[in-house]
């Protein structure tokens, strides 16, 4: 059995949507969580996957668990909207 | 004693100010990141013919290279050249992605040269030798020239990899 490659490896993300539930800024967010508001934006997009380090900072400043935020499935809309 | 690393504090502004810029954004979309590219490598051959065929001439292709250097670093937010401590884990990454494309295409150019060298000297060699004259002009071009690939690929590269902003 060999290795997945990365691109077939998506990361799901509902942080758009959370931080807009915290009125956050793409920049503000960056700049709480130390990294460039570009980072976040592929964050958002699922076209990049944290660190598990990056992935907490968030979730802790976002105050919600890290599996509610990032999903290697994707979210359902009762996820969404509980 | 613990020794503590002296941070540069003026590099660190410089970053910031590179990272938070706005206002060379026209130089961060695809389609002009990809023309930088292009412009970069049209100055680089024209740049190396000039000093073969009119030297003064390539000292004006040095100084265009440089400025698109300049802006093909700045559309890429000076990530391919900063330490890694300046950088957040995602630029880390994509920058050291961009150095083994660079270093890959940096190979080829190098082992093309290296084999057409090879090819000429069979082909002109006597009795296993073969005097080259080397010009001013000639020494220049090829200065200039693996001198501008070894500045210029990394943020290449990244431009080439990178999305638009």
């Amino acid at each position: 059995m060999g290795r997945k490659p990365k691109s077939e490896e998506p990361v799901y993300s509902r942080l758009e949507e959370l931080r807009a539930a915290k009125g956050l800024s793409r920049n503000e967010l960056a700049d709480e969580v130390g990294v460039h508001y570009q980072t976040i934006g592929y964050l958002e997009r699922g076209e990049y996957s944290p660190s598990l380090s990056l992935a907490l900072r968030i979730a802790a400043l976002l105050e919600v668990p890290v599996e509610q935020l990032f999903s290697l499935t994707p979210f359902t809309k009762t996820e969404g909207t509980r | 004693m613990m020794m503590s690393a002296r941070p540069n504090k003026s590099l660190e502004r410089q970053v910031d100010s590179v990272m938070r810029d706005t206002r060379f954004d026209w130089l961060r979309t695809r389609r002009s990141r990809i023309a930088l590219v292009a412009l970069m490598i049209v100055v680089l051959v024209a740049n190396a013919a000039a000093w073969l065929l009119i030297p003064l001439a390539g000292i004006v292709f040095v100084l265009i290279g440089a400025v698109v250097w300049w802006a093909l670093r700045m559309s890429v937010r000076v990530v391919a050249d900063l330490p890694e401590e300046y950088l957040d884990e995602r630029q880390n990454q994509v920058r050291d992605r961009a150095y083994v494309d660079a270093y890959r295409w940096f190979a080829a150019v190098t082992l093309v040269a290296a084999t057409a060298g090879l090819v000429l000297f069979i082909i002109f060699s006597t009795d296993d030798q073969w005097t080259v004259t080397l010009s001013y002009g000639g020494l220049m071009a090829a200065f200039w020239t693996f001198e501008g690939l070894a500045l210029a690929l990394p943020s290449m590269a990244l431009a080439l990899r990178e999305r638009g902003e």
